[in-house]
């Protein structure tokens, strides 16, 4: 598997896997390779692309004119990510690659690139990568969305949102969703009931304290099964996850996913 | 150098004296942070204090629009009706708007502002180009919230304009857009893509014999000849603008970091991943030295201070559980009653341990950020925020208890 981060500026993969983030793809932990696609590494592999011969591309990037327009060129750098993402999808090294893409906005941005390239550059080397992009992430045998959202009102609106302008925009195919952060049920129904009478009495400050804490929790997990019902009414029930709440260092955090997925994380 | 008001903390006169002196606050941190939450409480409560706040959200997402109460927001600002607030017993001093960002209105306005002429105007707009970069693509967009934001601030419509931001990947961005655009608007990158096409020539022996000829001929193989065409037209077009759109870039670049008129607030929760991330935009707002130094770390556990009994090493002592077995003897079984106090004492002892895991956390910050800086905490809240009522609630934690008019 290769888990990519998008030109992340403090990217998180060495936070969880150690080491330095790398353009490269390397070997995270077994089976499960990680890499950072920053623009200028993906322009050069870009150009490269399109110019085979590699003493051309250096010249054409390192001159300064050109440098400063293609990092501001707008689209420049949406295009050359997805590119770059579009290329190693065809790398036999990988069965799976997973993308972390950036928020919802930002994510309909990136996917509406192809199409406005395409109109940008009416033909061209540009014109092509962008259909080329278009089609293969268009392909629901290659690749899915899978949207990450929390608990709450405002999340999960947003989620639904994004669901339906993606939907309106036809790329990518769309799957599930993995809702983060979802308490635990730490209470029996029967529990609730006493819960309730506690909080109604007068308790001395400690007991009244642990009960404020068991009420806020309650009310969390009321939250989030109600968000819950309103993603399985948008999006089925089907390659639809949960996460518990898991506090913690990073590393306290990769050891308890690691045991969520069966994945041996070093 | 901030005021100290009587009753408050530092972090709360702190951030009233923001609110009341500055002219641009700038909400940033991570995903699911409380960002919009944030900003759009920091908006009620300027208002209540007597200014003329506008709260603009550049997410496409309409949480903002959510949490206000009101249906959607447009590029144009909307009047956050005195009911909403009377509703709640607090009484405006001032008023508050709110407005999402639009970016293809926001540029086209700017366009017709700053066009000479109709034909200079209708020809930028039909420009293939032009249109790719007034879309929704997000340099654009980012450039177009800073564009919005110094329009906002010299409209004199405003005394404070809150801004709640994308998350930190393109809240960096944001901080980048007005630059990157003067760069794209450089001078010499203009002068060099109109070169080849002076005199009516296009690609003819001119260009092959200058400097950099060679250069460009590649830029046509990867971006295709049209391309660069159409670059040059909009160049073409833009040239007369050119001037006052660098000073307009350059004029929001340095409304950003003046310390005089605006404040950035890092928003984040304790957990590490937020944290880290904060730490990281701090830095990046102290190389581009705009105005930072305000951190509010949302979400964080209540029962931090509980102390265990130093004979039992529990929360719980023997005389609490009594009262549990006595209060809820009529609702259930001895048994039950003992299972449920055992579950509760166990969630207990997590909440307290994730709440010094918070303090922790929260220290850290502190250290990290020195002594410049300040950090603001708002608590797990019992309720989900998403109206009026939740954001005057994190108002109470962020600026002391509100003034009620009933």
């Amino acid at each position: 598997m290769l888990v990519l981060e998008i030109d992340a500026p403090r990217p998180n993969l060495p936070s969880y896997f150690g080491g330095e983030s790398t353009y490269q793809p390397r070997v995270l932990a077994p089976r499960i390779d990680g890499a950072n696609l920053d623009f200028d590494n993906c322009l050069q592999s870009y150009v490269e692309s399109v110019v085979p011969v590699k003493r051309v591309v250096g010249v054409v990037l390192r001159n300064k004119v050109v440098k400063i327009f293609l990092s501001a060129t707008p689209g420049a750098r949406e295009l050359v990510l997805l590119s770059r993402i579009w290329e190693h999808s065809f790398d036999p090294r990988w069965d799976h690659i997973v993308v972390d893409l950036p928020a919802s906005g930002h994510a309909v941005a990136l996917f509406k690139c192809p199409s406005l390239a395409q109109k940008t550059f009416a033909r061209g080397p540009v014109f092509t990568r962008a259909g080329e992009v278009k089609e293969r992430f268009s392909d629901p045998a290659v690749a899915t969305l899978l949207f990450a959202s929390l608990p709450g009102e405002m999340p999960i609106n947003e989620t639904i949102e994004t669901r339906s302008q993606l939907l309106a925009l036809g790329l990518p195919p769309l799957g599930g969703f993995l809702l983060n952060r979802y308490p635990d049920e730490v209470f029996t129904d029967k529990d609730n009931e006493l819960l309730d009478a506690l909080v109604e009495s007068e308790a001395p400050p400690m007991v009244a304290q642990a009960a404020e804490a068991a009420w806020v929790v309650r009310r969390e997990q009321h939250i989030a099964s109600e968000g819950l019902e309103r993603l399985y009414d948008e999006f089925g029930r089907e390659e639809s996850f949960t996460l518990p709440v898991v506090p913690g260092t990073h590393d306290q955090v990769a050891e308890s996913f690691s045991l969520v997925f069966g994945v041996f994380v070093a | 150098m901030s005021t100290k008001h009587q009753g408050l903390t530092e972090a709360q006169s702190v951030l009233k004296d923001v609110i009341r002196n500055r002219g641009l606050l700038i909400c940033v941190g991570s995903g699911g942070v409380g960002k919009t939450t944030t900003a759009a409480s920091i908006g009620i409560q300027a208002a209540i204090e007597g200014r003329r706040v506008c709260v603009v959200t550049i997410d496409p997402a309409r949480r903002l629009a959510n949490s206000l109460g009101l249906e959607a927001l447009g590029n144009d600002e909307r009047q956050i009706p005195l009911s909403k607030f009377t509703e709640f017993g607090v009484e405006p001093k001032g008023t508050l708007h709110a407005m999402m960002l639009d970016t293809q209105t926001t540029f086209n306005e700017l366009i017709r502002d700053v066009s000479p002429d109709d034909e200079t105007r209708e020809r930028i707009l039909k420009n293939r180009v032009y249109m790719h970069l007034s879309d929704t693509l997000s340099a654009s967009h980012d450039y177009m919230a800073s564009e919005k934001l110094y329009d906002l601030h010299n409209s004199g419509r405003y005394d404070l304009v809150v801004l709640d931001t994308p998350p930190m990947k393109n809240a960096i961005d944001f901080l980048e857009a007005s630059g990157r655009l003067s760069r794209f608007l450089d001078d010499r990158i203009v002068g060099w893509f109109l070169k080849p096409h002076e005199g009516e020539r296009r690609f003819g022996l001119s260009l092959l014999q200058a400097p950099g000829a060679l250069v460009y001929k590649l830029l046509g193989n990867v971006f295709g000849s049209d391309f660069l065409d159409e670059i040059a037209e909009f160049f073409l077009a833009f040239k007369d603008l050119l001037a006052g759109f660098k000073d307009r870039a350059d004029a929001v670049s340095a409304l950003l970091r003046d310390p005089a008129l605006t404040k950035f607030v890092i928003v984040c929760t304790p957990q590490s991943t937020s944290m880290e991330e904060a730490r990281y935009f701090h830095r990046q707002l102290e190389e581009r030295r705009m105005p930072g130094g305000y951190f509010i770390v949302n979400c964080v556990g209540r029962y931090g201070s509980c102390k265990r009994d130093p004979e039992t090493n529990h929360y719980l002592v023997e005389s609490d559980r009594a009262f549990m077995r006595t209060e809820l003897t009529d609702h259930a079984s001895p048994k039950k009653i003992r299972t449920f106090t055992q579950r509760l004492e166990a969630h207990f002892d997590r909440s307290v341990a994730m709440a010094r895991d918070d303090e922790h956390a929260i220290a850290g910050l502190r250290g990290f950020a020195g002594s410049r800086a300040v950090v603001a905490t708002i608590p797990r809240m019992p309720e989900d925020i998403y109206d009026f009522d939740g954001l005057l609630a994190i108002d109470r934690h962020l600026f002391g208890d509100l003034e009620l008019t009933a």
